[in-house]
């Protein structure tokens, strides 16, 4: 793949930057012809975040706070909540928590200062008392089981659990019944100041929208002019090897899930991750995506479904590969992979089919550029990890077959994988 | 949108799409759905996606695509009202993004129609190999749906209601079909289904003339006898009010009520009724989210959607099984209010400028724009973005109430514990 992109490709990468003296990034890519515009106002708090010290006093925290904290953050205190008032300019709004990161979001394509006004108003100014937290303990108890009944989520979690002893990813994002019901007003006024302060956090905008726009709706919001106390991020220490190798439970489902994860070595605190991102990437396709021969293999041989795939996680503090999917055969699969693996490991990753997975990746990238949520989510997630969409689009140009060669040799070790099948109940 | 007629019920649709990045042609095939072909046709994309006569291992197209920078192929058969629609498409960066000054968009052309027109083929019939292994995948599929509670709550409760309608039949097909499909029987099906079908060709971004050349070319050993797309049939009340019960061993139970009005919606209904199942359970602040789930914690979704082809309203919940029939009150009560109430002046506004900001918004996505544009076409009104949106600004708080209350509870279907069958 050529590393001289077309004219065309760097217009669209071209985005605007702004860190304000507060702290607070702002991000806009304008996109002539557009309607919509779609903003993201994100912290990165995320459910691994479980324990932080600030001002000498350190602070620990029960699974699943980040998503409670989203869903609370929409209730002022004068009682009205955020949906009202977006209800009035017609914008659909929403946000979601991730392992590192919760984010608010708006699509409009009208009255968009007013949105840009709600969005940063009722951001980092919620109100809660013991009442409002039972109230929502029970909503979000509800969408706990929800998940607890779909088995592909239940199967990843397992795997996360069973890769890590004592990381904070191996607990589901919503948390669970009895670790909601610890969350206190106190805790979660704690984790506004900690995390919810403009110098850890990004507003980024896409579609037809300026930056203009977005510094005088920083100016009218009468955001913090300084940065708080710092704010140090504690995690638990990690053994390398794996907590459990095997797990297997039933649930009402046609046929075996199975998810098989590797355990690797997180790279340290503020490194740049990117190219390791690209490898793991990479890897999962070249091993069995839809151009390997073992997915064509599997596929036309009946053990796996249309599925079957493969991805990785990269978090503070842990990363991690994983494969998963469903099959009637889950234990033969899952050898399958692994002698891929090792066959690649030996033989060598295949040149041709490694230049294809760059050009599909280019590919990807730029059509992500048409769209106005995925550009606004690409400002920000690539902010937080400290990097721009076109330094990611340049660390796929650059990567070469050594350095997935090299990241296949140390990486996938069989013996820090973790499995888990989950077999359908008998009915 | 331009529209042409290349061949007898042949059509080139034209979406401008300059400010994309991605060029988008698919081909959707339109015949009238029918219950007997229904399997063979659901499995037929299956078919024709993995592999064609010019590039016959499956493997060879997967990296075919990827060097044609991750170019995407969509294949797909379903039913949409009384018709059956099977489509094959493609879409990938414009030539503008080529790194090597490939002309990629006259690639994606080619291909959709090799794929579709000229298929891998043993013995002047499909691979009969290839045949068995989607076979063995569809059934597969079919059996796996239990897995996702929520659609399988939705599509019983859809059986239940629609039964042997032409609106019913399903989209995937029928397990019971699948054993009997030969090799000779889906290829017989496939060149049915190329001679009868009205064909509309979408193009979004690219260049529709060279799209109707290669398409005209590639068509040209096909005798045409193109059928009429089948009207829709709408669903008509049951007698009573019909509850049904499946236990299942889940943490959360999923309930499901289908009211019917026994009528097709014409556009100005269409427009009415977008608008009432917004205020009633399309939004965030809508009656069933606020009333249901906000106020009275009986459930963690609740939302409302209504097919204007069959003339039903759908209300899907995921409750607690202890608080089902409260649950299940509740949403009757609320369509109760919509039903012999006027909605508020700031919510019919409210709901209004949703579906304006909503609407609007689907002129920036190639997806979206030819979805409406194709539904529409199916729906044989051809509305553009702008004609409804004009519609919705006229909707009434009146024409509301009146359209609410032409539903009738029809079907509740529900997914209970285990121990509370015991």
């Amino acid at each position: 793949m050529s590393q001289n992109l077309p004219k065309a490709t760097a217009d669209a990468l071209r985005f605007e930057e702004k860190i304000l003296p507060n702290g607070l990034a702002l991000r806009v890519l304008p996109m002539p012809g557009f309607q919509a515009v779609h903003a993201i106002y994100a912290t990165n708090f995320g459910s691994v975040n479980r324990g932080f010290t600030q001002n000498g006093k350190t602070v620990e925290l029960p699974a699943g706070i980040a998503h409670f904290l989203e869903h609370k953050m929409f209730e002022s205190e004068d009682g009205t909540d955020a949906f009202s008032l977006y209800a009035e300019t017609g914008a659909s709004p929403n946000a979601y928590t991730g392992f590192d990161r919760t984010s608010y979001i708006f699509t409009a394509t009208n009255e968009i200062d007013r949105n840009l006004d709600i969005l940063l108003s009722f951001v980092g100014h919620p109100h809660f008392t013991a009442q409002t937290i039972a109230k929502e303990q029970g909503i979000i108890g509800q969408e706990i089981k929800m998940y607890e009944d779909n088995a592909d989520t239940r199967a990843v979690f397992a795997m996360l659990a069973g890769l890590y002893k004592n990381h904070p990813v191996r607990d589901e994002i919503v948390g669970t019944v009895e670790s909601i019901a610890e969350i206190t007003p106190e805790m979660l006024y704690a984790c506004c100041d900690a995390f919810y302060n403009p110098s850890n956090m990004a507003l980024c905008a896409a579609g037809n929208i300026t930056m203009q726009q977005l510094e005088a709706a920083v100016e009218r919001a009468g955001l913090p002019k300084e940065k708080p106390a710092e704010t140090i991020r504690n995690f638990p220490k990690e053994p390398e090897e794996v907590a459990k190798k095997q797990q297997e439970f039933t649930m009402p489902v046609s046929m075996p899930i199975f998810a098989m994860g590797f355990k690797e070595t997180p790279l340290p605190a503020g490194a740049d991750t990117t190219k390791t991102e690209v490898v793991c990437d990479l890897l999962t396709e070249l091993l069995c995506g839809e151009t390997s021969p073992l997915y064509r293999r599997l596929y036309d041989e009946g053990l796996v479904q249309p599925g079957f795939g493969a991805d990785y996680g990269q978090h503070q503090g842990c990363l991690y590969m994983m494969f998963s999917g469903e099959s009637e055969q889950p234990e033969l699969v899952q050898q399958e992979i692994l002698k891929e693996i090792e066959r690649q490991r030996t033989e060598g990753i295949d040149a041709a089919q490694f230049e294809t997975c760059k050009k599909m990746m280019y590919g990807a990238a730029i059509s992500d550029l048409e769209n106005v949520e995925r550009v606004a989510s690409l400002l920000s997630v690539s902010y937080f990890r400290g990097r721009t969409p076109a330094g990611e689009l340049e660390a796929v140009a650059n990567i070469t077959l050594e350095d997935v060669q090299n990241g296949l040799a140390t990486m996938l070790n069989p013996q820090k994988c973790s499995s888990v099948i989950v077999r359908p109940a008998n009915e | 949108m331009n529209r042409t007629e290349i061949a007898p019920g042949v059509f080139v649709n034209q979406i401008a799409g300059q400010k994309f990045k991605r060029c988008k042609i698919s081909i959707h095939l339109v015949v009238p759905g029918s219950r007997e072909n229904a399997t063979e046709l659901a499995l037929l994309p299956h078919l024709l996606d993995r592999s064609c006569a010019a590039i016959p291992d499956p493997l060879r197209l997967s990296r075919r695509l990827f060097d044609l920078y991750g170019a995407e192929i969509a294949s797909e058969s379903y039913t949409a009202g009384a018709n059956r629609v099977l489509t094959i498409g493609i879409s990938g960066l414009k030539n503008a993004y080529a790194l090597q000054g490939e002309d990629l968009e006259s690639e994606y052309l080619t291909l959709a129609c090799q794929l579709l027109f000229a298929p891998k083929l043993q013995n002047g019939v499909f691979n009969a190999a290839e045949v068995e292994i989607e076979k063995e995948k569809q059934a597969d599929y079919l059996r796996s749906e239990m897995n996702d509670k929520r659609m399988y709550c939705l599509h019983q409760a859809r059986r239940s209601l629609f039964k042997n309608s032409p609106m019913g039949i399903e989209s995937s097909g029928y397990l019971e079909d699948i054993e009997a499909i030969t090799a000779q029987s889906l290829f017989a099906t496939y060149h049915a289904l190329l001679a009868t079908a009205q064909i509309e060709a979408f193009v979004v971004g690219a260049n529709a003339e060279k799209a109707a050349q290669i398409l005209q070319n590639a068509m040209v050993a096909i005798k045409r006898s193109p059928a009429q797309q089948a009207k829709p049939v709408a669903i008509q009340p049951p007698a009573n009010f019909e509850y049904f019960e499946k236990p299942m061993d889940t943490v959360q139970g999923k309930l499901c009520i289908m009211c019917t009005s026994g009528s097709v919606a014409t556009p100005r209904q269409m427009a009415i009724m977008r608008v009432a199942t917004a205020i009633f359970g399309g939004l965030p602040t809508s009656r069933l989210f606020v009333n249901v789930r906000e106020k009275q914690s009986l459930c963690y979704y609740c939302a409302a959607s209504y097919a204007g082809q069959s003339g039903v309203l759908t209300i899907d919940s995921g409750v607690d099984h202890a608080s089902r029939e409260r649950a299940a009150k509740a949403v009757l009560h609320e369509l109760t209010q919509m039903q012999t109430q006027l909605v508020s002046e700031q919510e019919l506004q409210n709901a209004t400028d949703a579906l304006t900001n909503a609407f609007t918004g689907v002129t920036d996505n190639p997806d979206a724009l030819e979805n409406w544009a194709f539904n529409e076409r199916l729906r044989g009104t051809d509305l553009s973005i702008e004609d409804f949106l004009a519609l919705l600004q006229n909707v009434t708080r009146e024409e509301i109430r009146t359209a609410m209350a032409s539903f009738t509870p029809a079907v509740q279907y529900a997914i209970t514990g285990k121990e509370e069958a015991k």
